[in-house]
């Protein structure tokens, strides 16, 4: 049976039911992701939110308890729905003063996000500048996760679970690689205008591939032609090679100007 | 090189790219089987046929492998993903064992030219960011949800020694080992109250998987127990 944007409907509105029995404990239910952008993919994607508690849940253990129950039904509610599911993250008030530097932007875009149980606690939401430092580094130790698919370019024959894998990690490139490549130069763009950023401050890099990437993910395994996998793969890496490239002739640029050779440095704040 | 496996791969990296590697550098790890970094000179173009080329010259599967040119060894220093399914970052080692025990396998001793990272405390302080992010999320609330009681526990006991691990960067005790963490960290920083936490969790984790209600109980105070031990060791990132 296939989904609908209304499961998804339904279930979220299963979860907050289940979760409004925290009562005052329970401080607000925040959506971000595909669901709060209305570009939901019935069956593939999933709903993502951040639960805010009160900072005294986390301070008795009695309290604490009972919220991490709640919290099980409420998600077990979710995961019964039959959509694809993950458990929602969940922090204290105080928490949300510190959450993930490159999760921050979800927050700051209209149009990302909503409020879809309690308070409007979305202006709590900021960073440290260590988780800074973090997001401003994590192009380059994605790009070291995504390398070893560089096997994959010579192996005589692709399988369909070849094909499934490295067209999830495509995925991956396609989403994270435009927005980690601006956020290491400072620029924090949203999951959904990421691309856009990029082409503005690497125009020299060429970005016709993320377009086939995402035609790439539309096919069905019957569609896949390992050829054309092999082919996209080989040219979403010399995508990834050449922002590399010109992030570190940014960098490069950068620690002339500091008159610095630690690039490590110009990371932190 | 004494170890045959990585002396034959470094022969074949050779082979097939001559002149254009600068330095092939091995580093040990306390977690892990530890890595090879093969370093290319800065004039290196096309550094995807570089990677694709050393892939196929069969790394001994459990090394971690780096293929960068001169200019990225900085990259070595940076934080790390922290990544389930560890959450403990592959780098906040590799620096440290590097310099310190490491092994030139073949050219320059580049080392020097490798910093440690810039700030410990600051590795605590992400690696607590992460499990606040991460460890809630995709271990306590996803065990539970699946029912998975003593897997959490068992998860939860690890996620608190690597913790435990990164805290004793921050006193500049590099040199740990996986089994020995508790005990380091103990004579490290004397800590009572974090003792007590640790002391706790073993003894959730000698409950039987069979007493079906225990197990579920337990699994709920470990819970409990990490996020004290969260608060407590957010001390020494500050």
């Amino acid at each position: 049976m296939s989904v609908t944007v209304e499961d998804y409907e339904r279930a979220l509105d299963a979860y907050l039911d289940e979760a409004s029995r925290l009562g005052d404990d329970l401080v607000a239910v925040l959506l971000y992701g595909s669901m709060a952008q209305g570009k939901l993919r019935p069956g593939h994607s999933d709903i993502d939110a951040y639960v805010v508690l009160r900072n005294e849940v986390f301070d008795e253990r009695e309290r604490y308890l009972r919220a991490l129950e709640i919290l099980v039904e409420a998600a077990d509610s979710v995961a019964q729905s039959g959509i694809p599911f993950h458990p929602f993250h969940y922090f204290s008030l105080d928490e949300l003063r510190r959450v993930r530097a490159d999760f921050v932007p979800l927050w700051h875009h209209e149009g990302s996000n909503r409020v879809v149980f309690g308070q409007d606690v979305r202006s709590h939401i900021a960073t440290t500048a260590v988780s800074r430092f973090r997001a401003r580094s994590m192009f380059f130790e994605a790009r070291q996760v995504v390398l070893p698919l560089t096997s994959y370019l010579y192996k005589p024959e692709l399988s369909i679970q070849d094909c499934q894998k490295i067209i999830r990690h495509l995925g991956s490139i396609r989403r994270f690689i435009p927005k980690l490549a601006c956020i290491t130069l400072d620029i924090r763009p949203d999951f959904s205008v990421g691309e856009e950023e990029f082409k503005k401050l690497f125009p020299e890099v060429e970005t016709s591939v993320l377009r086939r990437i995402d035609a790439l993910r539309e096919l069905t395994d019957e569609e896949l032609k390992p050829a054309a996998v092999r082919e996209t793969l080989s040219d979403s890496l010399n995508f990834l090679e050449h922002a590399n490239d010109a992030l570190l002739s940014r960098l490069r640029a950068k620690s002339e100007a500091a008159r610095t050779p630690d690039y490590v440095s110009l990371l932190v704040e | 090189m004494e170890n045959n496996p990585l002396s034959d791969f470094t022969e074949r990296v050779l082979a097939n790219f001559g002149g254009q590697v600068e330095s092939i550098l091995f580093y040990p790890h306390p977690f892990s089987e530890g890595g090879v970094i093969i370093v290319f000179g800065d004039g290196a173009q096309s550094t995807l046929e570089l990677v694709s080329k050393v892939y196929l010259s069969n790394p001994p599967p459990p090394l971690a492998l780096y293929c960068l040119r001169r200019e990225e060894l900085f990259t070595l220093s940076l934080p790390g993903l922290f990544q389930l399914p560890d959450l403990v970052s592959e780098h906040l080692y590799l620096t440290y064992w590097l310099k310190h025990k490491g092994t030139v396998l073949y050219g320059s001793d580049l080392r020097d030219q490798i910093s440690l990272p810039p700030n410990p405390k600051a590795l605590l302080d992400l690696h607590i960011e992460a499990c606040l992010h991460s460890v809630r999320t995709y271990y306590i609330l996803q065990h539970l949800v699946n029912k998975e009681y003593s897997a959490l526990i068992e998860r939860l006991l690890q996620m608190t020694r690597s913790l435990m691990s990164t805290a004793l960067l921050t006193r500049g005790h590099w040199d740990v080992q996986l089994e020995t963490i508790p005990t380091q960290f103990d004579e490290v920083f004397a800590d009572s109250q974090a003792q007590k936490i640790w002391a706790d969790l073993l003894d959730l984790e000698k409950v039987a998987a069979e007493d079906k209600r225990a197990v579920r109980q337990s699994a709920f105070e470990a819970a409990w127990l990490f996020e004290c031990f969260i608060r407590r060791i957010g001390e020494y990132a500050r």
